[in-house]
């Protein structure tokens, strides 16, 4: 074959060859480096969101954004300048060519012996296959490729399968109300106190305002992060406890200055806006307490301690009926089986063994049904009296408590600045009260004790009310217990079927004191002027919180609406941060219960163990429910009677 | 034999002709010189390029031979001058004595030195004094010498091949830098290997010892210098041996460490020079007329290696000059 000297395009192609041939290669490391940096990217990416927020599938795309690194720097390898004297020479070097086609083309335009001999010799060897000398150096970036793949899928992996990061608490987010409509009715109620010319009221909405938008912006967020998280994985992942513990905002210190106190959400506050929700002037209750209530029982350790509570409830209430239904069997006996009851109740409470004694022996001196009651062996009977001892101190605390807030809420009502200090003398006399009933208890002796009961005995349940009521009346701290009050416990667990006219007549005196009428027919010292002073400010209240307070006083609140009554209470501290006055009661309210489960021996453990971790849990600054119910839930899991 | 007159027309050659003429040179001195492939090639090489060689290595190795049967091969004339202290430069380049004509009459006469030959072997040129050995500059470099005023041209082709030994340094006089680039390569013999050994016996001590028949004449090897000078080059290759050439200067930024550390003065820009055209030869020699980045590469220690001035610190370590030209072809890039 003979090769023209004068035709350069042999040698010109070989070079372009070349040069497509070295792009390609040059493209091809340029997108296995881009493939190794989106995979760094990746691995990068992700464990920067399994840190900030927990990687999910939803993060996925964002995360294969990262690959478009790959046509990126397969396009700067392509589109980079390369001369194709630079290619010829590269083709020259590589395919050992001895530089004869870069030299053809450098003196294409000379036309010399020697040169058309060089052309001649170049354009021999023009031929050779470029495309195999341009590899892509997949042996060189090879491994760097597989160990960036396998860095990139074990972080990518473990992310998706271990929660390492924060995870979004998206349950709770759903769960929550519209924090709109609650911003409307609280800026409503600000419109109609600043009407009313009550600046500090619309202040302290002010306040409320502001943390109903910490939640709502925290609702928000949640809500962006569950439609990123629900558009790639349908069915959510379950929420957490502590995403759940993390969402109502916790308080962090509780305001102490006096100038603050001014700022602190009143009682008034609250059964003013409470009583609007329930008339549905500015939002329903419903949707008032549902807010409310979600916030504070949302998480689960506070289910879990409603549970407690009602268990406890179901099982004081069982034990109640079961002594109703013995007493029922006593109900036409004579005078003696009957006080045998009320001996063997008191004895339980301290002093002595008696009703063991009696038991044991076969006492037969009781006639008629009396084998019935003596049936009921020692230990039955004692654990009926323990559950109906602590009904009773617990129906004691409801009803100081009932007091307290009522006092509280008639202050509030009526805007006495100084109510708080004398509030709290209130309370601590009516919470005095029990402890002096117990102390009274054991210095009175069985004598005492036996003169209580006779004159319980005979007195009929209709005259209890107005004895009852006075000397319950929670203000002579310096008087002792009033008799007629444990009578009353007496004769109630004696004689259940009188047990709804004695407590209804006990609490009626209490309601008396705290209700609308009746007010100081009780012992009109110390405290009476002050009481009367309440009821003028109860007597505007309607709200549904005072109706509850009522229905407590009375002592025939239900279970079910004592639960609620705890809730409610737990959802104004909620609500209202811990700065209300309402809290303050609670607090030494609460203080002092915590101590009188503590000293008092006999309340069961479980009821003690319950008692306090619902203090716990809506006292302020205590421990959040959650490791101590839990532990003394499955600890105490048998309610011993 | 007298020097060949200057050709007036140099006959063409083509690359084929030049690679056959070549190999016949160098068939024909291998007839006599057992062995020592690369510096009869370098040698050869070196005539073509006109240019000058320093063969280096002791006594008895067949330098001597070899340079007789280079100018026997290309039917040029050769002359040996043995290099002592004592030897004058006109001992070398000759001298104007005056004689008496027949008339009785005393003119001078013109008496040419050894160095009127084609071919000069300059035996152990570091024994003579640097007096006796700058005489030989004006000769390698300009092709002329001067006697007493008048200048006269040495005949075409022109080399002088140089021998020193690297032993025996008590009384030789070290040639100078400027003498020494002038010599286009600078070769080394090795003492021959076993079999070259024997086949070097059974040629010496035989009763009939082997003739160079001549292969090449003047006329021809001066076509073959002028068409390995017209071999293209492309610009890259130049730069190449440019780059080699300047990393051998320890001053250039971005020389290499080695140079740096050894060298206290690089390669003359004859030095790239000798590259270049080395490379040509290289590529006919190849089969090729265009130089590449390989042929310089080749020829890059015999051009370079005495061209490259050690420091002290080079020769108290006994540095190869070798080493470092080594050491630059893997710094330099192509």
């Amino acid at each position: 074959m003979t090769i023209d000297p004068a035709n350069i395009d042999p040698i010109v192609q070989a070079a372009h060859r070349a040069l497509r041939a070295w792009k390609r290669a040059r493209a091809g490391s340029g997108a296995m480096v881009g493939l190794g940096l989106a995979l760094l990217a990746m691995a990068g990416a992700a464990v920067a969101i399994e840190v900030a927020r927990g990687l999910s599938t939803a993060d996925l795309p964002t995360l294969a954004w990262a690959l478009l690194l790959i046509p990126i720097a397969a396009a700067i390898g392509w589109l980079r300048p390369l001369p194709v004297a630079r290619a010829a020479h590269e083709l020259d070097l590589r395919a050992g060519l001895e530089d004869r086609i870069s030299t053809a083309l450098e003196f294409a335009a000379v036309d010399t012996s020697i040169a058309r001999l060089q052309r001649i010799d170049a354009a021999s060897v023009a031929g050779v296959a470029a495309a195999p000398l341009f590899p892509i150096p997949w042996r060189r970036g090879g491994p760097w490729l597989l160990a960036l793949l396998l860095l990139a899928l074990v972080t990518v992996g473990a992310g998706l399968t271990f929660d390492l990061g924060r995870s979004a608490p998206d349950e709770v987010a759903d769960d929550l109300s519209p924090a709109e409509d609650l911003l409307a009715a609280i800026q409503t109620e600000k419109e109609t106190l600043l009407e009313r010319g009550d600046k500090e009221g619309a202040r302290l909405l002010d306040d409320m305002a502001r943390e109903v938008r910490k939640i709502q912006a925290r609702r928000q967020e949640l809500k962006r992060r569950i439609a990123q998280r629900k558009a790639a994985e349908p069915p959510p992942p379950p929420v957490t406890e502590e995403a759940q513990l993390e969402l109502p905002p916790p308080p962090s210190k509780r305001q102490g200055a006096d100038g603050e106190r001014g700022n602190l959400i009143t009682a008034e506050d609250l059964d003013r806006l409470e009583a609007d929700m329930a008339q549905g002037m500015v939002m329903s209750d419903a949707q008032m307490g549902d807010l409310t209530s979600k916030l504070f029982s949302g998480t689960r350790a506070a289910k879990k301690l409603n549970e407690e509570f009602h268990h406890h409830v179901e099982h004081e209430l069982d034990a109640t009926m079961e002594s109703q239904n013995a007493s029922n069997y006593g109900r036409g006996e004579t005078a003696a089986g009957t006080m045998q009851n009320k001996m063997d109740g008191m004895d339980m409470m301290g002093q002595g063994a008696t009703s063991d004694r009696l038991s044991s022996q076969g006492d037969v001196e009781s006639k008629g049904n009396d084998m019935i009651t003596r049936d009921l062996s020692a230990e039955s009977q004692a654990a009926h009296d323990s559950a109906h001892d602590q009904q009773h101190s617990f129906n004691e605390f409801l009803k100081d408590f009932v007091k307290d807030m009522q006092s509280t809420v008639a202050e509030a009502a009526m805007g006495k600045k100084a109510k708080k200090k004398k509030g709290r003398e209130v309370q601590t006399k009516s919470s005095g009260a029990m402890s002096d009933k117990r102390d009274a208890m054991a210095e009175s002796g069985f004598e005492e004790m036996e003169e209580m009961k006779r004159s319980s005995g005979e007195a009929p349940p209709e005259s209890t009310d107005g004895g009852s009521g006075d000397g319950d009346g929670a203000g002579e701290p310096g008087d002792g217990p009033p008799p007629d009050n444990l009578d009353n416990m007496q004769i109630n667990e004696g004689n259940p079927g009188e047990n709804a006219i004695a407590m209804k007549a006990d609490s009626g005196g209490g309601k008396t004191s705290a209700g609308a009428s009746g007010a100081g027919t009780g012992d009109p010292n110390a405290e009476g002027g002050s009481r009367a002073g309440h009821l003028e400010g109860l007597a505007q209240l309607s709200g549904p919180l005072d109706e509850v307070l009522a229905k407590l006083g009375e002592g025939s609140l239900p279970d079910d609406e004592r639960s609620q009554l705890f809730e409610r209470l737990a959802r104004h501290k909620v609500q209202a941060g811990l700065a209300s006055e309402a809290d303050d009661v609670l607090l030494d309210y609460f203080a002092q219960a915590e101590e009188l489960i503590e000293e008092e021996e006999q309340f069961s453990p479980l009821f003690r163990d319950f008692a306090t971790l619902y203090f716990d849990s809506i006292r302020p600054g205590g421990n959040r429910p959650g490791n101590r119910s839990a532990e003394s839930s499955t600890d105490d899991a048998e309610p011993s009677p | 034999m007298t020097p060949n007159p200057p050709p007036e027309r140099l006959p063409d050659l083509s690359p084929d002709q030049f690679r056959d003429a070549f190999h016949r040179v160098e068939a024909a001195v291998h007839t006599v010189v057992v062995g020592m492939d690369e510096v009869v090639r370098g040698c050869l090489m070196g005539v073509v390029a006109g240019g000058n060689v320093l063969l280096e290595g002791v006594p008895g190795l067949g330098k001597t031979l070899l340079v007789k049967s280079i100018g026997d091969a290309l039917s040029l004339s050769f002359s040996r001058i043995q290099f002592t202290p004592d030897l004058m430069p006109a001992d070398i380049t000759g001298t104007k004595l005056v004689v008496e004509d027949e008339h009785g009459g005393k003119r001078f006469q013109l008496h040419k030195g050894p160095v009127f030959h084609n071919v000069v072997l300059a035996d152990e040129v570091n024994r003579a004094t640097p007096k006796t050995q700058s005489a030989m500059l004006e000769a390698m470099q300009e092709r002329q010498v001067t006697i007493l005023g008048e200048t006269l041209a040495l005949p075409k082709p022109f080399f002088v091949v140089a021998t020193q030994n690297p032993l025996e340094m008590d009384g030789t006089y070290p040639l100078p830098e400027a003498q020494l680039d002038r010599f286009f390569f600078k070769l080394q013999v090795q003492f021959p290997s076993l079999e070259d050994l024997r086949t070097i016996l059974a040629r010496t001590t035989e009763s009939e010892t082997p003739k160079v028949e001549p292969a090449c004449d003047g006329p021809t090897l001066l076509a073959m210098g002028k068409l390995a000078r017209d071999v293209m080059v492309k610009q890259a290759v130049t730069d190449y041996a440019i780059r080699l050439v300047l990393a051998t200067h320890p001053e250039i930024d971005g020389a290499p460490a080695i140079t740096q550390q050894y060298v206290r003065y690089g390669a003359s820009p004859r030095g790239a020079q000798s590259l270049l055209l080395a490379a040509k030869i290289r590529a006919l020699l190849e089969g090729r007329v265009n130089a590449s980045h390989d042929d310089v590469a080749a020829i890059a220690r015999p051009a370079l290696r005495h061209r490259i001035i050690l420091n002290f610190e080079g020769e108290a370590e006994g540095i190869p000059p070798d080493h470092v030209v080594d050491k630059v072809l893997a710094a330099v890039p192509r």
